[in-house]
C-alpha cells in the first residue's frame, strides 16, 4: 500500500483518534444545551455580546443539531466504525471480534435510521373537542367521539386522559381508545395522546361563535372595523369553581379584562359577549415515520453485538478456567474482555 | 418515620467511614469485622427504608429526582459490598462511603412530596429505563472512586495511602471492569429511553438536555474503552477520562434537572 495512505489509515484506526472524535462529539452536542438554539443574531448579541455572537453564528452553534459540523462528525464516526470493525474482524477472524463488528455496524444502522426519520417523518398536531374531526395529509380522518380525564382518588392530579376516536383510513372506519403511552398504531402511522386543555365557546352579539383554547387568542373586529385579540385563560379556584379570564387587547395594549364563568353575558370593551359551554379538548399528534423500524433494528443489532461480545468472553473464560485450574484465583471473566 | 430512617442511614454511613478509617490505620481482623457489620446494617437500613417508602407511595420509587437519587445511592452501597467481596481494601471503601455520604446528604435535601405517577410515566419502560440507569450510574461512581485513588497514588507515591491501597494495576483493572458493565447498562438506558420516548411522545430522540447529556456521557465512556484498550500506553489518560465521566454523570443527573428545562423536567 502507498505509504501515505498507509499512514492515514493507521491514524484513522488509531484508538487515540477515535477517542478524540468521540469526546469532540460529546462536547459539541452538550454545547447545544448550554447555548440557546435558534435565536436571531441580535438575540445572541444581546445575550453574549457582538464578538461571541458572531463566533456562535460562524460555527453554526446556533443550530448545532442540524449543522454541517454535526453531520460531518457523525458521518466520520460511521465511516470509522465500519472501517475499524471490518479491519479488526478481518485481521483476527475470530468469533470474538464478530461482536465488535456487530456493535460498530449497529451504529451505522441507527444513524441511517435517524437520517431516514429526519427525511421522511410527517407530523401533524390537532386539538379537537368531542364531535370534531380532522383530515390528515394522507386523507385519513380522525373523529373525536369523547374525551375523559381520570383523576387520582381524593386528588386533583390527573392520572390519565383518554380519547375515544373513530379513525377512517381507505374507507374503513375503526374505533380506538388513545391514551398516554398507548398510541393508535396503523401500519407506519401512530396517533398519540399528546396533551389536553380547556376551551371556551363565546358568542358575539353578531351571532358568531368563537372557540378559544386556554392560553391562546382569536381575532375579533368591532363595528368600526378595528381588530382586537381576545385571549382566554382558564382558572380553577380553591373551591374548584371554574372561571375564565378574558383579555381584550389592541396593539399589545390591554383594553379590558374580566373574570367570567360559562353561560354568562357581559360586556368586554365595546363587545357584548355571551360565554357558552366550556370543556376539555384533546391534543392528538399524528406521526408517520419510516425511520423508526430501522432504528429499532439498529438497537437490536447493538444489544445482540454487546451480548455476543460478553458471551464469547464468558465461554473463553470457562474454557481457560478448565485448562489453567491452578490460576483461577487470579484469572477472571473480565480478563477475557479486551 | 421517614426522617428517623434517614437519620439512621446517615449515622450508619458515618460509622462505615469511621470503621474504614480505623481498619486503614490498624489493619486488625476485629476492625474488618466491625466494618463488615456496619456496611451490612447500612445496606439493610437503606433497603428497608426503600421498601417502606414504596409501600407509602403505593408504587416503586422511580418517578421523581428524589426517588431516583435514593436508588442511585443505594446502588452505590450495593456495588461497594460486591466489590468488597473481590477487593478487601479500606482505602477504596473509605472513598466510596465518603462519596455516598455526600450524595446522600444532598439527596435528603431535595423536595420529596409524594405524588401519583403522571400519565407519561405509566409505562412498563419506566422500570427498565430507571433500573439500567441506577446500575450504570452506581458502577460509574465506584469506578470514579477507584480512579481518584489511582490518581492520588500516582501523584503521591510512598505515602501511607498508597501503601494501603490496591496496586495501580488492580485499580485500573477494576475501573475497566466496572466501566465495561456500566457502559452496557448505559447503552440500555439510551435504548429503553428512546423506545419509551417514541411510545409516549412520538419522538425517539428530541435533543432534550437530559437525553443529550446522557449521550455525551456514553460518548465519553466509549472514548475511555477505546483508549483503555491500548493498555499501559494511555493508562493515566483513560483513568482521568473515567473520573471526568462521573462528573458528567453528576451534571446529567442534577445539573440538567435544575439548570435546564426539558421533557425530563418533573
Amino acid at each position: 500500500m502507498n505509504p501515505i495512505f498507509s499512514s492515514i489509515f493507521r491514524l484513522l484506526r488509531s484508538m487515540k483518534f477515535v477517542s478524540i472524535l468521540l469526546i469532540m462529539l460529546g462536547v459539541i452536542i452538550s454545547l447545544g444545551t448550554l447555548i440557546p438554539q435558534g435565536l436571531s443574531e441580535s438575540g445572541y448579541a444581546n445575550a453574549y455580546g457582538n464578538i461571541v455572537a458572531s463566533i456562535i453564528l460562524f460555527f453554526g452553534l446556533n443550530k448545532i443539531y442540524s449543522s454541517i459540523l454535526i453531520y460531518v462528525l457523525f458521518s466520520s464516526l460511521c465511516i470509522l466504525s465500519l472501517l475499524c470493525g471490518f479491519y479488526h474482524f478481518y485481521k483476527k477472524r475470530s468469533k470474538f471480534n464478530l461482536g465488535f463488528l456487530l456493535i460498530h455496524i449497529s451504529l451505522i444502522i441507527i444513524f441511517s435510521g435517524a437520517f431516514i426519520s429526519g427525511a421522511t417523518c410527517v407530523r401533524e398536531y390537532v386539538e379537537l373537542i368531542p364531535g370534531e374531526s380532522f383530515t390528515f395529509s394522507d386523507d385519513s380522518i380522525l373523529k373525536l367521539n369523547s374525551f375523559n380525564l381520570i383523576y387520582y382518588e381524593n386528588s386533583s392530579q390527573v392520572k390519565q386522559y383518554i380519547s375515544d376516536v373513530s379513525y377512517t383510513e381507505s374507507g374503513s372506519v375503526n374505533n380506538y381508545s388513545i391514551k398516554v403511552n398507548h398510541p393508535l398504531r396503523k401500519h407506519f402511522v401512530k396517533i398519540y395522546q399528546n396533551s389536553y386543555g380547556n376551551y371556551l365557546n363565546t358568542k358575539l352579539s353578531s351571532g358568531d361563535i368563537l372557540k378559544i383554547f386556554d392560553g391562546t387568542y382569536v381575532f375579533v373586529k368591532d363595528d368600526s372595523g378595528l381588530i382586537y385579540t381576545l385571549s382566554a385563560f382558564y382558572k380553577k379556584d380553591i373551591q374548584s369553581i371554574e372561571n375564565w379570564i378574558l383579555v381584550l387587547r389592541q396593539n399589545e395594549s390591554i383594553i379590558d379584562m374580566k373574570r367570567v364563568s360559562a353561560n354568562e353575558s357581559f360586556t368586554l370593551g365595546s363587545f357584548d359577549l355571551n360565554t357558552l359551554e366550556s370543556g376539555h379538548y384533546s391534543g392528538l399528534e399524528y406521526k408517520r415515520d419510516l425511520g423508526v423500524p430501522v432504528i429499532y433494528f439498529g438497537f437490536f443489532v447493538l444489544i445482540f453485538g454487546l451480548l455476543y461480545f460478553y458471551f464469547i468472553s464468558l465461554l473463553n473464560f470457562i474454557k481457560k478456567r478448565k485448562i489453567t485450574y491452578n490460576n483461577f484465583n487470579t484469572h477472571s471473566y473480565f480478563d477475557e474482555i479486551q | 418515620m421517614d426522617n428517623l430512617f434517614l437519620y439512621i442511614i446517615f449515622i450508619l454511613n458515618i460509622c462505615v467511614i469511621v470503621s474504614s478509617f480505623s481498619l486503614f490505620l490498624s489493619k486488625r481482623k476485629e476492625a474488618s469485622l466491625i466494618l463488615d457489620i456496619f456496611l451490612l446494617f447500612h445496606f439493610l437500613a437503606f433497603t428497608t427504608f426503600l421498601i417502606l417508602f414504596s409501600f407509602k407511595l403505593g408504587r416503586l420509587p422511580l418517578a421523581t429526582l428524589y426517588e431516583f437519587s435514593l436508588l442511585f445511592v443505594w446502588s452505590i452501597i450495593l456495588f461497594s459490598i460486591l466489590l468488597g467481596l473481590k477487593i478487601r481494601n479500606p482505602s477504596i471503601l473509605l472513598l466510596i462511603s465518603s462519596t455516598t455520604l455526600i450524595l446522600f446528604t444532598f439527596v435528603s435535601l431535595l423536595p420529596h412530596e409524594p405524588t401519583g405517577l403522571m400519565p407519561a410515566l405509566q409505562s412498563k419502560w419506566l422500570e427498565a429505563h430507571v433500573a439500567t440507569a441506577i446500575v450504570a450510574y452506581g458502577l460509574f461512581t465506584i469506578s470514579f472512586c477507584a480512579g481518584i485513588l489511582y490518581l492520588i497514588n500516582n501523584r503521591f507515591s510512598n505515602t501511607i495511602l498508597s501503601e494501603n491501597s490496591p496496586s495501580q494495576n488492580i485499580l485500573t483493572k477494576t475501573i475497566h471492569r466496572l466501566i465495561q458493565v456500566g457502559f452496557f447498562a448505559l447503552t440500555l438506558v439510551l435504548i429503553t429511553g428512546s423506545i419509551w420516548a417514541e411510545e409516549v411522545w412520538g419522538s425517539w430522540w428530541s435533543w432534550d438536555p437530559k437525553e443529550t447529556w446522557a449521550l455525551a456521557t456514553w460518548f465519553l465512556y466509549a472514548a475511555y474503552l477505546h483508549l483503555q484498550s491500548k493498555g499501559k500506553k494511555h493508562e493515566k489518560s483513560s483513568v482521568i477520562l473515567s473520573v471526568f465521566g462521573f462528573l458528567v454523570v453528576l451534571f446529567t443527573l442534577f445539573g440538567v434537572s435544575y439548570l435546564m428545562y426539558g421533557l425530563h423536567s418533573y
